[in-house]
């Protein structure tokens, strides 16, 4: 079901008129559990069964971590936890992948084509099986107690405004937050009542608004850009590729943390807090910046139960730059199988090893006082975001000559206008957007606490704030939703 | 508080709706097709000079694309002289044009050159009975019913028996074009001319691996039943030229040969028994150009020739060859 969808404007509303009528703990909980079966159901019909053959395998395999003390058997059972977790994403996600390239080197080699087996991907698998990996991970660990009810579980699983395409939730952060003492993991273990609480309503109201706009206004409105110039780049003028790269980079950030917005503020009108997931990476300074800003919740994922296990920074410097560059590539792959991914990953992970590097080889640099100043921070900002774009049109390209040809004409500028021109005035309106949104995200960016302020405005205001930005998004709506770009990883 | 704040989200949801919809009523219906009944009434009701022979061409976007200045003067050249006007329109179909039969035979036109296509006798794409090869393969793929298709179901019965959705499916086209009239780079207004009911001017022709691509969106890649309301409808029109002493010619519009292959062997096959059948039935003279440029570098789409561009000439040029042949006779 697609957040920006009528379907999920009914959907949304039922869930909550019920929870308000119905006060009873157990049956909210039960309906909350049913409603994001069904919200998973509208979308993936029998893929349903997979997520629930993760549940109860990440269920009772963490309830058996945390009943042996025996060391051997608690890592077995880790084991079977990560084998099936990662069998389901790897087999539904990575097999055809797998097979095409097998029959490349295969047609190298004289052997016979394997079929591909066609398989549905279903949405939503790399995230929720990355929840439940924390989770069983996090008991092994010992950090975390297992859910004391199957329901409590699966309700963490299935949840449905993340459900789909994150923000990634730990059940450390999920499950004090079903029972009643919030603040603590160590809980009575009931489950609370769902309360709807003015503040939360109104900055979860807020901040799906704010969702919303960044998809339908910004992310659909500036795709036909990025589209028209990428389904064809060859013969494309340097500046055209940086259009598009920039188009691409704001389209995805807009959808992305666009979605995040809408599953935040879901949730919290609901009263359940989940952490940011995006804060303003195109102001980032540096490409480590640029990794605590983006997906937070995926980068922060990958930085506990990847990077941290390899060694992290604790071993040597060439330790430290292969996990760097291990995170990154398996990090792109994440993202789907195709090479795009695995290049924009790598491209990142170089990134990170050469910032790591130049900043141990020459402490003069970071330490100077320039980069302290505005210019200075202007001037990282652009070397950053000029390296951010260029690895977008990685993950946006069609295919490997679109790829070398657009890298090329990114990187090495041939100072032509004409064709640019050409595509600026065909799209005059994308053009005028993408200004737009950059005036609004410095914005934002200047005043930190932009969303707090409007959600705390008098409820007048408030309404014509809302009544503004709905319209606004109606004006510019072509009446086709279309999906997140996230939804296929 | 709670309350208040629900009322203050419905409250802004349905008048931020309403300012929609108005917005679209008040406008959409002065754009273009839609407000196309209007219009044919106005060219068809002008004061033609009754000594002025002329010839109109008639059928969808796809005869749009043929230069009638061009066809004019190539006439001229060889002493035809006929003032010629596309009356071409995106989307008509038989039975839409039928609706304008009497005001077109009023007219007294010299010539009626009419253009149809592989969809002139399917429902048409945009009117959503096709269905994409998309949706035919998620429904094949769903083992357990699906409740997305109930969903769609009650709210096209709420389309069809309470609320006319029609001018709210895309206020963006609205917007707009309201913007572009706000800078004066489009006129409401019937425009008349050579060219009333839609614009003729230079198109981007796309190269082979745009239209490659552009062919793949197609929405309209499984035909369903033909429609015999268009079958009946262009007889009716033929019949009704006939009885009145205006002789018409059909000929099938170009399309692209990447076009062309999505579309099955047995749907040509129907196409060109339907155009058989009125050949035979009216004894009119049928001329075919669906492949004749499908592999010239001249396509703003897969089935649109790039208006003002090498396969826009030919197309013309082709159209004044029949019109010659049809006036000589």
């Amino acid at each position: 079901m697609l957040f920006n969808s009528l379907d999920f404007v009914i959907f949304f509303s039922i869930v909550l008129a019920v929870i308000v009528i119905i006060k009873n703990r157990s049956f909210q909980h039960l309906w909350l559990l049913g409603a994001s079966y069904f919200f998973f159901y509208y979308t993936s019909n029998y893929l349903v069964s997979l997520l629930i053959i993760s549940t109860l395998l990440d269920f009772y395999v963490g309830k058996a971590i945390w009943k042996t003390n025996d060391i051997k058997h608690k890592k077995i059972l880790l084991t079977i936890s990560l084998a099936g977790n990662l069998g389901l994403l790897g087999f539904f996600k990575y097999a055809d992948f797998s097979i095409s390239q097998f029959n490349l080197l295969g047609n190298y080699f004289g052997f016979n084509e394997i079929p591909f087996l066609n398989l549905a991907l279903p949405i939503g698998i790399s995230f929720y099986t990355f929840q439940t990996i924390s989770y069983t991970v996090d008991i092994y660990r010992g950090k975390l107690t297992p859910s004391k009810t199957l329901k409590e579980f699966a309700l963490f699983v299935t949840f449905f405004p993340q459900l789909v395409a994150g923000p990634i939730v730990r059940a450390s952060t999920f499950l004090p937050q079903l029972r009643e003492k919030m603040d603590s993991i160590n809980t009575t273990g009931k489950l609370r009542q769902i309360i709807l609480q003015n503040s939360n309503l109104k900055f979860g109201i807020t901040l799906m608004a704010f969702g919303f706009f960044k998809k339908m206004f910004f992310a659909d409105n500036i795709a036909p850009l990025v589209n028209d110039i990428f389904a064809s780049p060859i013969g494309s003028e340097s500046f055209t590729i940086i259009l598009g790269a920039i188009g691409f980079g704001v389209q995805i950030y807009s959808d992305f943390s666009g979605y995040s917005d809408i599953a935040i503020g879901a949730a919290l009108v609901m009263g359940f807090k989940f952490p940011l997931n995006f804060n303003k990476p195109y102001f980032a300074i540096s490409p480590s910046d640029f990794w605590r800003r983006w997906h937070i919740s995926l980068s922060s994922w990958l930085r506990d139960y990847l990077y941290i296990p390899l060694g992290g920074s604790k071993k040597s410097n060439n330790r430290t730059y292969f996990n760097l560059a291990t995170v990154m590539f398996l990090g792109g792959l994440w993202h789907g199988a195709s090479w795009n991914f695995v290049v924009w990953g790598m491209l990142h992970g170089s990134y990170l090893v050469i910032h790591r590097f130049l900043k141990q080889k020459f402490p003069i640099l970071s330490n100077n006082y320039f980069f302290k100043t505005w210019p200075g921070k202007i001037f990282s900002i652009f070397i950053t975001q000029y390296l951010v774009f260029l690895a977008w049109i990685t993950f946006r390209v069609e295919n490997f000559d679109h790829l070398v040809y657009s890298v090329e004409k990114y990187v090495i500028l041939d100072f032509q206008t004409t064709k640019t021109l050409e595509v600026i005035i065909d799209h005059k309106l994308e053009i005028i957007i993408l200004i737009l949104f950059f005036v609004l995200h410095f914005i934002s960016y200047k005043k930190i606490e932009l969303k707090d302020k409007i959600s705390n405005l008098r409820l007048p205001y408030w309404f014509l704030f809302l009544l503004g930005t709905i319209i606004v998004i109606l004006l510019f709506y072509d009446g086709n939703p279309i999906d997140f770009v996230y939804f296929k990883f | 508080m709670a309350i208040r704040i629900a009322i203050a989200v419905l409250s802004a949801l349905v008048l931020a709706l309403l300012v929609i919809y108005l917005v679209n009523e008040s406008y959409a219906s002065q754009f273009e097709y839609q407000n196309m009944e209007k219009w044919e009434k106005r060219f068809y009701t002008q004061n033609f000079d009754p000594e002025q022979k002329k010839i109109f061409l008639i059928g969808s976007s796809h005869t749009e694309k043929s230069d009638t200045i061009f066809i004019e003067k190539s006439l001229m050249e060889q002493s035809y002289d006929y003032e010629v006007y596309n009356l071409a329109y995106m989307g008509s179909q038989p039975a839409t044009r039928v609706s304008s039969i009497d005001l077109i035979i009023q007219t007294k036109p010299d010539l009626v050159v009419y253009g149809l296509e592989f969809l002139s006798f399917w429902p048409h794409p945009l009117s959503g009975s096709s269905q994409s090869l998309e949706t035919v393969k998620q429904n094949t793929e769903s083992l357990l019913p699906e409740p997305k298709e109930l969903f769609s179901n009650v709210t096209q019965d709420w389309e069809s028996n309470f609320i006319d959705f029609e001018n709210f499916k895309n206020p963006k086209l609205t917007t707009l074009k309201i913007i572009d009239v706000i800078r004066g780079e489009h006129k409401f207004q019937y425009q008349g001319g050579k060219h009333p009911f839609g614009p003729y001017g230079p198109d981007r022709v796309m190269t082979y691996e745009e239209l490659q691509k552009n062919v793949e969106e197609f929405p309209f890649l499984h035909f369903v039943d033909n429609d015999s309301k268009h079958i009946d409808a262009m007889k009716k029109m033929i019949k009704k030229f006939q009885e009145n002493n205006i002789p018409v010619i059909i000929f099938t519009t170009p399309h692209h040969e990447l076009y062309l292959k999505t579309i099955s062997e047995q749907d040509k096959k129907n196409y060109f028994l339907i155009i058989d059948s009125l050949v035979k039935e009216f004894g009119i003279k049928h001329y075919d150009f669906h492949d004749r440029y499908s592999d010239l570098e001249t396509w703003a789409n897969g089935d649109h020739i790039a208006g003002i561009s090498i396969g826009s000439m030919a197309y013309s040029e082709d159209i004044v060859e029949i019109i010659i042949k049809e006036i000589n006779q």
